[in-house]
């Protein structure tokens, strides 16, 4: 148990960047979102999942659709809580701890600013270890832990119940339910007991964006690879980019030039989230592994929106949780879930 | 790749990368769409593939795919957009990766295929239509070297080993080289040769050469003609082998059929009277046979047959010429008796008939008397060869001797044909075996009429070792060289073992 206060909101921000792999979204509005809730209801308590009762439950939240409209429509204030209050009511069970289902990017933050919303511990766990586009790929589903009933809201008032579907079509119904409220919502899903989660979720995801972002934060790469098992592939400049337009997330590719100048090209495949990097033909990094390009003049991990010519980076991978190199795992977060016909491997032969 | 590309005109087609490796050859075609088929792929194949639903990093992969299996190039079908990494991979590796904007892959595979094949196909073809135009059983050389000349659009000609023209035109333009022991290209100011050889009797060692000269081609096509080669070499074999065996059979039924001539006691049976005239050979008339004996051991060949029957016929002998073990009998048939002069004539040209192949064929050769009817052949030949038997002994009477100079020489004749004398006469003079010498000297010595001092002269010892020898004879074979039947026994002995004049 520890307590998350303002002064580590820059922190966070930074690292659950960088745990988003590319996607969760810019941070920036989350961030000043997530420090008036702080000024507002204090710190907010940060708890494992033992710390709690093994038979209580405790909420996954967050956001789901498009950052980009969220900046610009942002929160009314009252979703966190007309969100848990529908899936209390709907599902006859009491939270007491909210989660994120996503703790990297803007749903970290999010995380934290529902708990101090609500007035509830944080819990220190996540569904995903890392961004990842759709509701199916949480650790929830892959342990077939249902999550439906899913409740949405939006800044406007309105609630809206998915129940009695599977995992994908959740995700399906959720994502054009967003689409049609105007971009984005607020979501709840189904309340997951303590011990479950203590289980299967994916352990101190809080705890570590914000080591990372500190790290991150401080310039030192080498104690973060060193920490968390990384690599850094290559100092590189971005040297082209082509996006297609068309496709249901942001896809794209990237061209990156050894800073060293040794010749060396890579290429990075995206959608929304850093998935493929390329030399040569053959892979040097894929998902479900964190791809980071960081920002070399600011530290900070660089969003596939922000990809650009001429900005230079650093290449670096990230290991995720064991539980997504398993088969079933990467049925659904592997490179062939994301359309990429490769093979999912670390180079060198580490699986 | 480049004369492919030249060749395909292809609308919109664009080199993305990896032009260093242009020049690589291409053997076949094949389409792809996935990593996994392409490692099924053999080197030296160009991989084609289409751009639907590519992104575009799927083409490095399959390019990095294409490189580890040596394929000689990727084109890609369809809109692509190719980033700076793409095509850095493909100058780095080598491999050309070529765009073409639209078309229809399975289309432009088949043709791409159909183009690097073209040289391939147009040599079988033409192979074959080549073997169509061999006929089944030729009969002679120009009929194995017509349709391949004809084929082939070039001359074509059959070699002997020393590179003289046997068939084929005979100005045909040999190049300068050694005949091969395997087919052979080997290039020329106006394109290129190629010899293969032909194996008869031999396996080891080719007799024949088939050449033939062609402008500058394309290597596979100039392979496709050395196996043509092999083929018509194979049919050259069949024909010659043929005529050899044809050549044997006759003279086998030459030989059969004089042996049947001479011997008088059977009646002449109608059916060797039709052999006779099938041959050409006549049998009233009246006959001079020559017995020709080969100097080396053993029976003559067709080939040595036929140079000798040409030279003869070359001299104005011409006759009936048939095989014996030992040489070749030839009888000339005239309607009217020859003058008694004539001998003299036909010893001279046959003399010259020998000496003019003598350094191929060392022959001597017996001339008999004329005689009329089917006894007459018998009686000339059987003169011609005790002639011939006395014939290159010495070398005063050359190499051809006339039956009518041998005077008695030629009754003794029978006692060296004898094969009982022969093997007595080695009997008694077994004890000298090894003792060359006193051989000599006593054949010497009985042949100058028992003169010790004209033996002696004769052999360039003193007199007394000739006696010496004499002695030493007389008590080896256990004989009295002064007892006329001794001396005529042991005198005969010698001259069967060892010639007229002591070997």
């Amino acid at each position: 148990m520890w307590t998350l206060t303002a002064d580590d909101i820059d922190d966070l921000a930074r690292g659950a960047a960088l745990m988003g792999s590319g996607g969760g979204g810019s941070t920036r509005s989350a961030a000043s979102l997530l420090r008036h809730q702080l000024d507002r209801t204090g710190p907010v308590t940060v708890v494992s999942p033992t710390e709690l009762p093994a038979d209580a439950y405790s909420v996954p939240v967050g956001l789901v659709g498009s950052v980009t409209v969220f900046e610009e429509k942002p929160l009314h204030g009252s979703e966190f809580a007309r969100a848990v209050s529908t899936i209390e009511r709907y599902s006859g069970v009491t939270c007491s701890a909210v989660l994120g289902f996503e703790a990297a990017g803007v749903n970290a933050l999010l995380a934290a600013a529902a708990a101090g919303a609500l007035g509830l511990p944080l819990v220190d766990v996540d569904g995903m270890g890392r961004a990842f586009p759709e509701l199916e790929q949480t650790t929830f589903f892959l342990h077939g832990s249902p999550i439906a009933p899913v409740v949405v809201t939006d800044e406007k008032g309105a609630v809206m119940v998915i129940d009695g579907v599977d995992g994908f079509s959740a995700e399906r119904l959720t994502r054009s339910a967003v689409v049609t409220v105007g971009g984005w919502g607020l979501i709840a899903l189904n309340p997951q007991r303590n011990d479950v989660l203590a289980r299967t979720a994916i352990r101190r995801s809080i705890s570590r964006a914000l080591e990372v972002g500190r790290l991150l934060g401080s310039g030192d790469l080498a104690a973060l690879l060193h920490a968390y098992g990384g690599r850094a592939l290559l100092p590189a400049k971005i040297v082209e980019v082509e996006r297609s337009a068309g496709a249901r997330f942001g896809r794209g590719s990237a061209v990156l030039e050894d800073l060293d100048r040794s010749g060396r090209l890579m290429r990075l495949e995206f959608q929304n989230e850093n998935l493929l990097l390329l030399e040569e033909g053959q892979v040097q990094a894929s998902v479900p592994d964190l791809i980071c390009l960081v920002a070399r003049e600011h530290n900070r991990s660089l969003t596939t929106e922000e990809i650009r010519f001429g900005l230079e980076v650093d290449v670096l991978t990230l290991p995720v949780a064991p539980q997504w190199r398993t088969p079933r795992g990467l049925g659904l977060v592997g490179p062939r879930a994301f359309g990429y016909d490769v093979d999912y491997t670390v180079p060198g032969g580490r699986r | 790749m480049r004369h492919l590309l030249g060749l395909a005109d292809l609308d919109g087609v664009r080199l993305v990368g990896g032009a260093g490796g242009l020049d690589r050859d291409i053997h076949e075609v094949a389409l792809v769409h996935a990593v996994a088929e392409i490692e099924q792929l053999h080197e030296s194949t160009l991989a084609v593939t289409t751009s639907k639903g590519f992104t575009g990093y799927e083409i490095e992969v399959l390019a990095r795919a294409a490189h580890s299996r040596r394929v000689v190039g990727l084109l890609v079908v369809g809109p692509l957009r190719v980033l700076r990494s793409t095509t850095r991979m493909c100058d780095r590796l080598g491999l050309p990766l070529i765009a073409l904007e639209a078309g229809e892959p399975v289309r432009l595979a088949s043709h791409l295929a159909a183009l690097v094949q073209e040289p391939f196909t147009i040599a079988v073809r033409r192979i074959v239509a080549v073997t169509r135009g061999l006929p089944p059983a030729p009969t002679t050389a120009d009929q194995i070297l017509q349709p391949v000349s004809d084929g082939l659009r070039a001359p074509v000609a059959l070699l002997g080993p020393d590179g003289t023209v046997l068939a084929g035109p005979e100005d045909f333009p040999l190049a300068d080289v050694a005949l091969p022991h395997h087919p052979r290209t080997v290039d020329t100011p106006l394109g290129h040769q190629v010899i293969a050889p032909v194996f008869v009797d031999d396996p080891v060692r080719p007799e024949l050469w088939l050449a033939v000269a062609l402008p500058p081609s394309h290597p596979l096509w100039l392979d496709g003609v050395a196996q043509l080669l092999k083929i018509a070499g194979f049919a050259v074999t069949a024909l010659t082998a043929r005529q050899r065996i044809v050549g044997e059979q006759d003279a086998r039924d030459r030989s059969t059929l004089l042996t049947e001539l001479m011997d008088v006691t059977q009646a002449l049976g109608r059916h060797t009277v039709e052999r006779a005239i099938r041959v050409g050979w006549r049998i009233d008339g009246w006959h001079t046979g020559v017995h020709l004996r080969l100097d080396n051991p053993g029976p003559p060949g067709p080939a040595a047959t036929a140079l000798v029957g040409r030279t003869l016929r070359e001299h104005g002998l011409a006759g009936a010429l048939a095989e014996r073990a030992d040489g070749w009998v030839l009888w000339m048939t005239s309607d009217t008796e020859p003058p008694s002069t004539s001998f003299r004539g036909t010893r001279r040209s046959v003399a010259s008939a020998i000496g003019s192949i003598h350094d191929e064929l060392p022959l001597v050769a017996g001339v008999g008397r004329p005689y009329e009817g089917r006894g007459g052949i018998a009686r000339t030949v059987r003169e011609a060869r005790e002639a011939c038997l006395f014939a290159g002994m010495t070398a005063r009477n050359g190499r051809v001797e006339h039956i009518d100079e041998l005077g008695a020489r030629r009754y003794l004749a029978r006692w060296h044909d004898s094969e009982a004398f022969s093997s007595y006469a080695r009997t008694v003079l077994a004890p000298l075996d090894g003792h060359d010498v006193l051989l000599r000297t006593v054949q010497v010595y009985l042949d100058r009429e028992s003169s010790a001092s004209a033996a002696a002269t004769f052999l360039g010892v003193h007199r007394n070792t000739v006696n010496q020898r004499i002695e030493r004879v007389e008590q080896a074979l256990g004989v009295d060289l002064a007892n006329s039947d001794d001396r005529l026994v042991v005198q005969l002995a010698c001259r069967v073992l060892n010639g007229p004049d002591g070997g």
